[in-house]
């Protein structure tokens, strides 16, 4: 596929958008006094702007991109990961974890671990997720280079740099309340542009029937193709024993409460109802994600069948179907979800290294607390920094053909081990704190192990849907045997951290 | 190739290309070593706990799809029925008052159905 540039008035579009973006991102950066307000926003938002934020930091340019990208191999099965893949997950964390860890007052999920069990047990799952999040952030520059380079023509290195220039300057400026207001427009402008996708793509395939009609012509398609759930067959990707058991239980949970960028919006909540309200709200606007991302990477089927590569295929429907206004429109739009999950994923990278590893050293080297000011300065400058080795480490990613696994085997490497020390450490006051440490850590050896393995022993070719539950029960069953042959906690250290304790008080720790 | 060796790779030729230029060969040395052992690993692993994951999938394999449909409906009805366990106490609190439309095991419910009619529909 040529590139075909852009016209005029698609210039005129996109500029119109950056710079509302930049402005709105700006004009809340003169409400950052504190740590607080970059990193949680104040603990002011409201639900509905945190349900919007989850939903389109969630979504993000892979999606767009690699998400259709599946959808034009796998077909329907691609929208369990939004549909079976969040909601009971987010019922979870809506009733379960979010009003604990909101209650317990915390800036990051590794700090509550710490709290629960102890200092390696925070540092360990920090220092993961400060990985997971960095190389993240590259392959979702990486994206967006993709994308520009197919529809731009533009040079990868200098879509790079121009995308980590723009988000960088309103992160470090606004902080959290930039990150989460930029994302309620990012998120309209992305429905919007999608939407436009999806109605053209419709009236060139002749609606949902001339959708089906045409791609099951198609001799290399599967009969499963418009099937959401798929036999446990080594032919399928998605196995409905892995989507159900191992997406629908262990991966989503530990995605929506193990996940920094995700639940750092609902700890910002102004009150418990607004952060229980913003996770149910997120859970509406999933509904609507497949349909506007996934069935467009299905059209593309029925227009190209034959693309060579799978994730070109909304870039190839951009080019083919859209006309001058409705392509600049689109091209918001994918900035919109590109920005929304860089500037996440960055603002809550910060957050962990500024409360997980600077305040404690500064606390441990000092031996005083950290002044706000400064604690705010540091993680501007970390902003920045973290950016810089995102977009220096971007170009590596070339060689993959397609992302979306890639991600997925990333927070597979977590989700699993993070979930069960996470469940055992609420309903179980046995957990102790090196049970839990233990349960961590081999949880950790052996996603890493087990992924290696991975077409040796699994089935399927989706691996990673089954190192997350065994890597879950492995977890689980470590964590309950060390804590058995180790010390108890006291009574004391487990008020307020434990579900009994926690479900009868209503108030926050700090 | 496993994507954890891959994005290893990834990353060694990335500190390759930028901060090793003058001496590839000591980094693709590290590279080949540590492919080397990951081999090992795999060869000797892998046949044991293929054995004990075979005979799982064998019969996973045997499920009819019904059983998938029944597991799937099952579990969004088991969450929105432990949301209604929830007491009303719990439900509200933070809330700036207590009308019905603030009831959030009502959003919950509103939010699950609308997925248990298109898996009804899309996953037979």
């Amino acid at each position: 596929m040529a590139p075909q540039g852009l016209a005029n008035i698609d210039y005129i579009i996109i500029a119109v958008y950056m710079a509302g973006v930049m402005f709105v991102g700006m004009y809340f950066a003169r409400y950052v006094r504190s740590a607080g307000d970059l990193f949680l926003g104040g603990r002011s938002l409201p639900f509905w702007a945190i349900g919007m934020s989850m939903v389109v930091s969630d979504i993000g340019a892979s999606d767009l991109i690699n998400g259709a990208g599946a959808a034009y191999d796998r077909g329907l099965a691609q929208a369990n990961w939004d549909w079976i893949g969040s909601v009971p997950a987010l019922l979870l964390a809506a009733f379960l974890f979010v009003p604990y860890y909101w209650r317990a007052g915390v800036y990051t999920l590794p700090e509550f671990l710490g709290r629960r069990y102890n200092g390696v047990t925070r540092w360990s799952l920090a220092s993961v997720l400060l990985l997971f999040m960095a190389t993240t952030l590259s392959i979702l520059l990486w994206t967006s280079a993709v994308f520009m380079e197919k529809v731009l023509g533009w040079e990868p290195i200098v879509a790079i740099w121009v995308t980590a220039l723009i988000v960088g300057i309103y992160t470090v400026s606004g902080g959290m309340a930039a990150v989460v207001m930029t994302d309620v427009i990012q998120l309209v402008v992305m429905f919007v542009g999608m939407a436009s996708l999806l109605a053209l793509g419709f009236w060139e395939v002749g609606g949902w029937s001339g959708l089906v009609q045409s791609i099951s012509a198609q001799p290399t398609v599967s009969d499963d193709y418009f099937r959401l759930l798929h036999a446990h067959t080594p032919e399928t990707e998605y196995p409905w024993t892995g989507m159900v058991f191992s997406l629908g239980i262990v991966m989503s949970t530990g995605y929506y409460v193990g996940n920094q960028a995700v639940m750092q919006r609902a700890l910002g909540a102004r009150t418990e109802w607004d952060a229980k309200a913003g996770v149910l709200t997120a859970g509406i606007f999933k509904m609507a994600v497949p349909v506007l991302v996934f069935i467009p990477g299905m059209i593309a089927r029925a227009l190209v069948p034959e693309m060579e590569q799978n994730d070109a295929a909304i870039p190839t429907l951009i080019n083919s179907l859209m006309p001058p206004g409705l392509k600049g429109l689109m091209f918001a739009a994918f900035f919109a979800a590109l920005m929304s999950s860089v500037d996440s994923y960055l603002n809550s990278c910060v957050t962990i290294f500024s409360g997980d590893f600077f305040r404690p050293i500064y606390r441990v080297t000092t031996g005083k607390q950290v002044a706000d000011r400064l604690a705010m300065i540091v993680g501007r400058i970390v902003t920045a920094g973290v950016l810089i080795f995102a977009a220096w480490l971007a170009p590596a990613f070339r060689s993959f053909e397609t992302l979306y696994d890639v991600l997925q085997t990333l927070l597979s490497l977590f989700q699993g081990p993070t979930l069960a020390i996470l469940l055992l450490g609420i309903f179980w006051r046995g957990a102790t704190a090196w049970g839990g440490c233990a349960g961590l850590l081999v949880g950790f050896c052996l996603t890493f192990g087990l992924t290696e393995l991975g077409p040796a022993v699994f089935m399927s070719k989706t691996a990673y849907l089954y190192v997350s539950f065994w890597s879950f029960l492995a977890s689980l069953l470590v964590t309950a045997t060390v804590s058995l042959f180790t010390p108890r906690d006291s009574d004391e250290k487990l008020k307020g951290l434990v579900w009994e304790s926690v479900a009868s008080t209503g108030t926050r720790s700090r | 190739m496993t994507v954890t060796s891959w994005i290893f790779q990834c990353v060694l030729n990335q500190s390759v290309i930028i901060a090793d230029a003058e001496t590839p060969e000591i980094t693709t040395g590290v590279a080949d070593g540590i492919r080397n052992r990951l081999d090992v690993f795999r060869n000797r692993l892998g046949p044991h706990l293929k054995s004990i994951q075979q005979p799982i999938d064998e019969w996973l394999g045997q499920l009819p799809m019904s059983v998938a449909m029944v597991c799937c409906i099952g579990l969004f009805a088991v969450a929105l029925l432990w949301v209604w366990t929830l007491k009303r106490d719990f439900i509200f609190r933070g809330a700036p008052g207590a009308e019905r439309w603030r009831d959030l095991r009502i959003w919950a419910t509103l939010v699950v159905i609308p997925y248990i009619l298109v898996y009804l529909w899309w996953g037979r």
